[in-house]
């Protein structure tokens, strides 16, 4: 197992990526909530509830079946935005979880939601259900709950694996007008084919902080805009040193851009 | 048919397995009874496996026998914040359900740290590839880098949410971005259907030839 301690160079740059992001954050809670570009997944969102509430039939929800991480968690942000707009306009919510930590959390988000948009009578706890901690157990209820209730949205959001195309197939089956987002890289071909708008990657937490327009989340994300440039200049800086390398005959130059290259060597 | 073969179609585990693996590709076609009971009792079996292997693999071989046959009675420490989780269901003990939340959270986002290093460090040092057809670098090497590098600026452009797209170069980064990440999910996607069509042959084999055992018809 590799440790950023093992490699001070290494250790020294996650560290000032970690500072960049901090300063963000800090700088985001104490002046202005800084601004992100609008998504344009996000449209979905609101026309997806509309279009469910038109039908009369019910919205589910699904954090992925990470179990209590951080996309779970995005997830449960992004459904806690859904959920009050549910709730304004008097639908029902059905979010289904793969892990029994998220329970208790998920049913008080949904509650939250129901009951900050003066709706609390509508929240019904049997709505938050646990299927199974087992991925494929967890696929066929999903895949059960979509076929009984008929939704008419579905919202697959937080890490999905190898179950992302049957729970994704059957919503696309019964008519569900679907937003899917993940983490997971091999996953997105899944919902691109299948659902009708996708979040790539860091759309998702960056939906998640444009909806909450909570400054931590804005900040960090603003935060990981800055290490990304940093991590780009230093991809350039490093392809440019490979080319010095090979090219320039042995001296200083080449011996200071070849310890440029090895100070990100593992 | 033969005695033997109808006892060999109705050996319990073998039915139960065919019976169980047609009611859940039954959905395929619609929803019916008989998925609905397979879909319940595979969600009972899932949750009961679930049950038995959190003890058998983690608290048993982790907590328990080290504590009761190893002597290591530090360990029962671990009983009353595990329980903690469970404040979550009363209002009076939700705080003891935050802080152990809270606890929770900060371990996890302290192994992001690391993971970051293990993950994304390496990658970044592989992404320093040399431009020029110069000495082992042959000239379809360089053209095969150059692809690299434009690609991975134009998929990090893209990533971008701080900074508004408006010029017109970064624009047409950022879009050319998308389409070459669309392009690598359509190769993800074949080579994981492929990987989805072995997982369905393997319950047709099952099905097919290891109950119905007409494994004679296919050779």
């Amino acid at each position: 197992m590799e440790h950023a301690s093992d490699h001070w160079s290494i250790g020294i740059f996650v560290a000032v990526l970690s500072i960049i992001i901090l300063y963000k954050i800090v700088t985001a809670q104490r002046g202005k909530p800084p601004t992100i570009r609008r998504i344009a997944g996000l449209n979905a969102i609101d026309e997806a509830v509309g279009r469910a509430t038109e039908m009369g039939r019910p919205i589910l929800m699904v954090p992925g079946i990470g179990g209590l991480d951080i996309p779970a968690l995005q997830a449960l942000n992004i459904f806690g935005y859904i959920g009050r707009s549910v709730a304004r306009f008097g639908n029902r919510t059905i979010l289904a979880v793969a892990d029994p930590q998220l329970v208790g959390v998920g049913e008080e988000v949904i509650r939250d939601a129901y009951t900050s948009a003066g709706r609390p009578e509508l929240f019904n706890a049997e709505d938050v259900r646990f299927l199974s901690d087992r991925q494929f157990a967890f696929a066929s209820g999903v895949a059960g709950v979509i076929e009984r209730e008929k939704v008419a949205a579905s919202f697959l959001m937080g890490a999905f694996f190898a179950e992302s195309l049957i729970i994704a197939e059957v919503g696309q089956r019964v008519g569900a007008i679907q937003v899917a987002a993940t983490n997971q890289f091999t996953q997105l071909p899944f919902f691109i084919a299948t659902c009708d708008y996708v979040l790539l990657g860091d759309e998702f937490y960056a939906a998640s902080a444009y909806l909450s327009k909570n400054p931590t989340l804005l900040g960090s994300i603003v935060g990981q805009d800055y290490a990304k440039l940093l991590i780009l200049i230093v991809v350039i800086l490093g392809t440019l040193s490979a080319c010095g390398v090979l090219m320039l005959p042995a001296g200083h130059v080449h011996d200071l851009l070849q310890r440029f290259m090895d100070l990100f060597k593992s | 048919m033969s005695a033997d073969y109808l006892h060999h179609l109705l050996l319990p585990k073998l039915l139960l397995g065919a019976i169980g693996t047609i009611a859940i590709l039954s959905l395929v076609f619609r929803e019916n009874k008989l998925y609905r009971l397979f879909e319940h009792v595979f969600l009972g079996l899932a949750t009961g496996y679930g049950l038995a292997t959190t003890w058998t693999q983690v608290l048993r071989p982790k907590w328990w026998d080290p504590m009761v046959g190893g002597g290591e009675w530090i360990w029962i420490l671990a009983a009353p914040l595990g329980l903690m989780f469970y404040g979550v269901y009363t209002k009076k003990f939700a705080w003891m359900a935050r802080l152990i939340f809270g606890l929770y959270f900060g371990l996890a986002a302290g192994t992001v740290f690391q993971g970051f290093a293990e993950e994304y460090v390496p990658q970044i040092r592989a992404s320093f590839k040399p431009l020029i057809a110069h000495g082992a670098v042959t000239a379809a090497m360089a053209v095969n880098n150059w692809i690299f590098v434009i690609i991975l600026i134009c998929v990090l452009v893209y990533f971008f949410f701080a900074f508004e797209q408006n010029s017109a170069v970064i624009k047409r980064s950022a879009s050319a971005g998308r389409v070459m990440l669309m392009i690598a999910f359509g190769a993800i996607f074949g080579s994981t259907i492929m990987i989805r069509e072995a997982l369905l042959i393997d319950r047709i084999r099952f099905l097919l030839i290891e109950w119905l055992q007409l494994g004679h018809i296919f050779r």
